[in-house]
């Protein structure tokens, strides 16, 4: 889109031969009418009958970067440049080419060429502030965009590459000012999706909501629009929202798999795990490639304990992408299933294929400490610790191992697993409950106290967040 | 004074006994002629006190030696109305394997409220053991007349325990008067006309039981004339507020003087401990039986103590919710307790079981005590939504090895521990007098279940029906220490224990198959007088009582 406006300039039919003139002629008047196959025609015969007419070269550089093709146009651009290296124009395209098919380094130069000669080259310094933007060099791309407001008023990528930068630093009102000029209809969807996705990376969810709803029902990836607003939804807490976006999305037929992944995780939170289950085997038949649907599958059937179906929806999943994570939650479906030895035997491959892996080896660990057989408890310990060793701040580790230590009578070693655990999770209401234990086994029950009341205002927390309901 | 009684306690055999372990108790509840069902209520509003109760008691109630039975019925609710009234029963043991039922002559057939649990004892140490029946709005206190008849005498004792939801109850001799008084467990503020609506995946079911606001517990003092005073608030208990649900009274700190243990659901578990002076205090956090290692309350139902490993102190299991595991806390003769869960196998037993009446007895006698409970869940729908934890539940059975680590005897210990059950209140007690001790428990809505121990292998044994004169006249919280040879156990007459119900007084030690002829006892009167009783023949029961 940026090629089309820049690109077209090259069209300065000026010490040309005549045939080729004629062909240049007509490929302007192909353009206009917007037949670029045949403008690319005429302006390839004009470019063989006089090869080294650098505005040749960049016309046709232009209208094949208009249909695409940012390679081919390079080629041509960058060949006008070397035959006519002080002609700004050609330069300035190959510089947004080059920038357009990531190039960015090369572009960056061209750029600077441009600005050394030129300083008030407003192309160049608008063009410059988006490959600031790519090197996230963020402050400079903000002060070269802003300099140009004229040049950025008809580019909508420009007000989202300036969003970005001001969102990278710190300047959040600023950046929805810039998204604003993207709404309330958006002229160009894709520059509002774009903006949208800025605005959802900085955790800016209503503006991103905003942006995502401002485009056009006619956008071509619907699908992947709806996704975002329930994202955005469920982002600002409104699950409710979110889930209704969803399940119209999958009503409609146009989820997407991420989608069904965010609908069925947000129905398991919420207890609803039937029908969360429910939607998982729906998507897993929609998208029979996705290995998150069926992990998302496999963790709900996990917490419904329907484990040896989890086993095979994590194996699944596996077989698709395997990840630690797929791998964890295949391993505990196993174990919980009764399946110890395979299930031993996927931890332990893990461990190999996931050598960095922390939590494969914490949730090993502390599956085995549930059997109570002194053996598992000793490897268990070596787990935990390994688990410790890979990630300092693997807290349930610490927590297990604390609650060792004590049933060890070793308090004392206890408190230190404990007291590193709560400065990494100081809300976790376990690890002031196990720290009050250890003090007072350590005579120090002042600090026991403190720690009981410390749990205690966290549990009461937890309670309040809690709902009374069902039990069953 | 020690006298022996087994001439006058009638051996009956009921069974004839089995190979070695296996079918170590049978079902004998319809050859018995135990025809009662439950009733519960269970209607379309579900109410929570339709899923919770079903009280049971052993006790010789008309002094002939042999353990008879009573059975509390829940009741109707607005919209679950029986054809025919609800009632409780008193079985007669006739000593043949047969009961009768005596309900109404007795007395004690129907009860002007929602029954959920008894409690009996000798409150009135006439040497007839009374019943006090719990329930919903009220609770009752029966005097036994000695002439197979009990007399309502709630409004004088002034126990009506009114308006509360009273579950477990416990009789003992807190202020060591020679007088039994009386604990009641509440469970939570409850209506009748304002049910809590909840569902699963559109169904209706029971809500959880957070979403009842719990009571404080209430102590009565006997006064010794037939009438009790609520002492609650001078005890410290009324600021007690939580479900509780069942509760067991012993000496937990070794100091001679009655303590308690609450277990409550959803609501930290209390361990009182008696001051001396009237007052209780709560020291079950700091000896962290309260909560589980996370920090989190379980939901305690059923509660018993004893000596598992042979230190000479109480260990404490709790009966909870599935997930929760029912667990083991072992004491070390000091506090803190150490949660012994996991290790001790109960955790993997346990996970899949809604927990409720509950006891330590040494069904084999082989020394150590073993563990019955009783399981069933409160909620149908549990089987839509989990595939390893079902309605219906079946009674566990585990043998304890010595060392506090137990295994599963489902597969030897008879079919009904492969029967799955609505279960909810457990007692214990030698039924026959041969001194194996026998289990009856109580099913939600149904018929109960009795069964007879007719464990073939078992150890030696002896038996103790104590007569307090200065502590009160059944004995509860007396402390008996048994040697026999390099062995020696330790067993108390708890007050309460299990859910809702009450057993049999008299203990059974189970001594091993390797006993002397002879053993020696040493009991701690709850008077704080010590006696000795050598040469104790064993394989009988021993009538002892307390010197004046």
């Amino acid at each position: 889109m940026l090629a089309a406006s820049f690109l077209l300039m090259a069209s300065v039919l000026l010490g040309q031969d005549v045939p080729a003139q004629q062909h240049s002629e007509k490929a302007v008047e192909f353009a206009r009418q917007g037949d670029l196959k045949s403008a690319e025609s005429e302006l390839r015969k004009a470019v063989e009958l006089s090869p080294r007419d650098s505005n040749l070269l960049t016309s046709l550089g232009g209208i094949l970067a208009m249909e695409g093709d940012l390679r081919g146009a390079n080629t041509y651009l960058a060949r006008a440049v070397k035959l006519n290296p002080q002609d700004p124009a050609s330069r300035r395209n190959l510089a947004a080419n080059e920038w357009q098919l990531g190039r960015i380094k090369e572009a960056h130069a061209n750029l600077d060429l441009l600005l050394r000669a030129d300083p008030n080259d407003k192309i160049a310094t608008f063009l410059l502030g988006m490959v600031s933007e790519k090197e996230k060099a963020y402050a400079r791309s903000a002060k070269l965009l802003e300099s140009v407001p004229e040049v950025i008023a008809g580019q909508p990528d420009g007000w989202v590459a300036l969003a970005n930068s001001y969102y990278h630093t710190g300047r959040k009102e600023d950046a929805r000012t810039a998204l604003r000029h993207l709404l309330p209809s958006s002229p160009n969807a894709r520059a509002a999706y774009l903006g949208g996705l800025v605005a959802k990376n900085a955790q800016d969810y209503p503006t991103a909501e905003a942006l995502f709803r401002s485009v056009p029902s006619s956008y071509r990836d619907r699908a992947a629009v709806e996704f975002e607003i329930a994202l955005a939804e469920y982002k600002s807490g409104r699950v409710a929202d979110s889930e209704k976006t969803l399940l119209a999305a999958v009503k409609a037929n146009h989820a997407t798999s991420d989608g069904y992944v965010l609908l069925c995780r947000m129905l398991s939170a919420e207890g609803s795990d039937l029908r969360a289950l429910q939607l998982a085997t729906q998507g897993a038949g929609a998208f029979p490639d996705s290995s998150e649907i069926l992990s998302t599958k496999g963790s709900i059937e996990l917490k419904l304990q329907y484990f040896k179906d989890a086993a095979a929806s994590y194996e699944r999943a596996a077989a698709l992408k395997d990840s630690a994570d797929v791998k964890r939650g295949l391993a505990t479906a196993q174990w919980r299933a009764g399946m110890r030895e395979r299930a031993v035997a996927t931890f332990e491959q893990s461990m190999r294929q996931y050598p960095r892996d922390a939590r494969i080896c914490e949730v090993y660990g502390s599956l085995l400490l549930e059997d109570g057989t002194s053996e598992n408890k000793s490897r268990a310990v070596d787990l935990l610790k390994h688990a410790l060793a890979l990630d300092d701040s693997a807290v349930e580790a610490r927590y297990q191992l604390a609650n060792l230590e004590l049933a060890e009578g070793n308090a004392q070693q206890a408190m230190q697993y404990l007291e590193k655990a709560i400065k990494l999770d100081p809300n976790d209401s376990r690890l002031h409950f196990a720290l009050s234990r250890v003090y007072r086994r350590l005579g120090r029950d002042s600090d026991a106290t403190k720690e009981t009341e410390t749990y205690q205002k966290l549990k009461a927390a937890e309670r309040n967040d809690s709902v009374a309901g069902t039990r069953p | 004074m020690v006298c022996a009684v087994a001439a006058c306690i009638a051996l009956i055999t009921l069974r004839t006994r089995v190979n070695a372990a296996e079918n170590s108790f049978a079902d004998i509840t319809a050859a018995a002629g135990i025809h009662w069902k439950h009733t519960s209520g269970e209607s379309k509003d579900c109410f929570l006190i339709e899923a919770m109760g079903g009280g049971v008691a052993l006790a010789d109630f008309d002094n002939d030696g042999l353990p008879d039975i009573f059975f509390v019925t829940g009741g109707e609710t607005p919209h679950a109305k029986s054809a025919t009234p609800p009632r409780n029963a008193l079985y007669r043991n006739l000593g043949n394997g047969r009961f009768e039922d005596v309900t109404a002559k007795a007395g004690v057939e129907r009860i002007p409220f929602y029954g959920m649990g008894v409690a009996a004892a000798d409150y009135d140490n006439d040497g007839y053991p009374d019943l006090y029946v719990t329930g919903y709005p009220a609770s009752a206190l029966y005097h036994n007349n000695r002439d197979g008849t009990f007399t309502n005498v709630t409004e004088r004792a002034g126990v009506s325990n009114a308006g509360k939801w009273g579950a477990s109850a416990a009789w003992f001799d807190y202020d060591r008067d020679g007088r039994l008084d009386l604990f009641v467990a509440n469970y939570a503020k409850f209506s009748f006309d304002g049910p809590q609506h909840c569902s699963y995946e559109g169904r209706p079911t029971y809500c959880a039981q957070t979403a009842y606001e719990g009571e404080a517990p209430r102590l009565y003092h006997n006064n010794g004339d037939g009438t009790f005073t609520d002492v609650s608030v001078q005890a410290g208990l009324s600021k007690l507020i939580g479900r509780a649900l069942g509760v067991i009274a012993l000496d937990v700190d070794g100091d001679g003087w009655p303590d308690l243990f609450v277990a409550r659901d959803a609501s930290p578990n209390l361990l009182l401990i008696n001051q001396h002076n009237g007052a209780f205090k709560d020291a079950a956090l700091s000896a962290e039986v309260a909560l589980n290692m996370d920090g989190n309350a379980r939901a305690g139902m059923g509660v018993d103590a004893g000596d598992v490993t042979g230190n000479g102190w109480p260990a404490f299991v709790i009966t909870n919710f599935n997930d929760e595991h029912h667990a083991l806390f072992m004491h070390p003769g000091h506090f803190p307790f150490e949660e012994r869960t996991v290790e001790s196998g109960l955790a993997t037993f346990t996970r899949s079981f809604v927990g409720w009446g509950v006891h330590f007895l040494d069904y084999d006698n082989d020394g150590n005590l073993d563990l019955v409970v009783v399981n069933g869940h409160i909620n149908e729908v549990i089987e839509r939504t989990r595939r390893d934890v079902s309605y219906r539940e079946p009674p566990l059975l585990l043998h304890n090895d010595g060392h506090g680590n137990f295994q599963d005897m489902a597969r030897l210990a008879g079919p009904v521990f492969q029967q799955k059950f609505r279960a909810r209140g457990l007692a214990v007690g030698d039924l026959d007098n041969d001194g194996r001790t026998d289990v009856v428990f109580t099913t939600l809505n149904d018929s109960p279940v009795l069964l007879h121990n007719s464990a073939a292998e078992t150890g030696a044994w002896i038996g103790f029906q104590l007569e307090g004169t200065r502590s009160n006249r059944d004995a509860i919280g007396a402390k008996v220490v048994v040697s026999s040879g390099e062995r020696k156990f330790v067993r108390w007459i708890t007050g309460g224990g299990s859910y809702l119900s009450s057993h049999d007084k008299r203990l059974i030690l189970g001594l091993g198959r390797n006993a002397p002829p002879q053993v020696s006892a040493e009991i701690q009167w709850p008077s704080g007088r010590k006696q000795a009783a050598p040469a104790l023949e064993i394989n009988r029961y021993h009538r002892i009582v307390e010197p004046r």
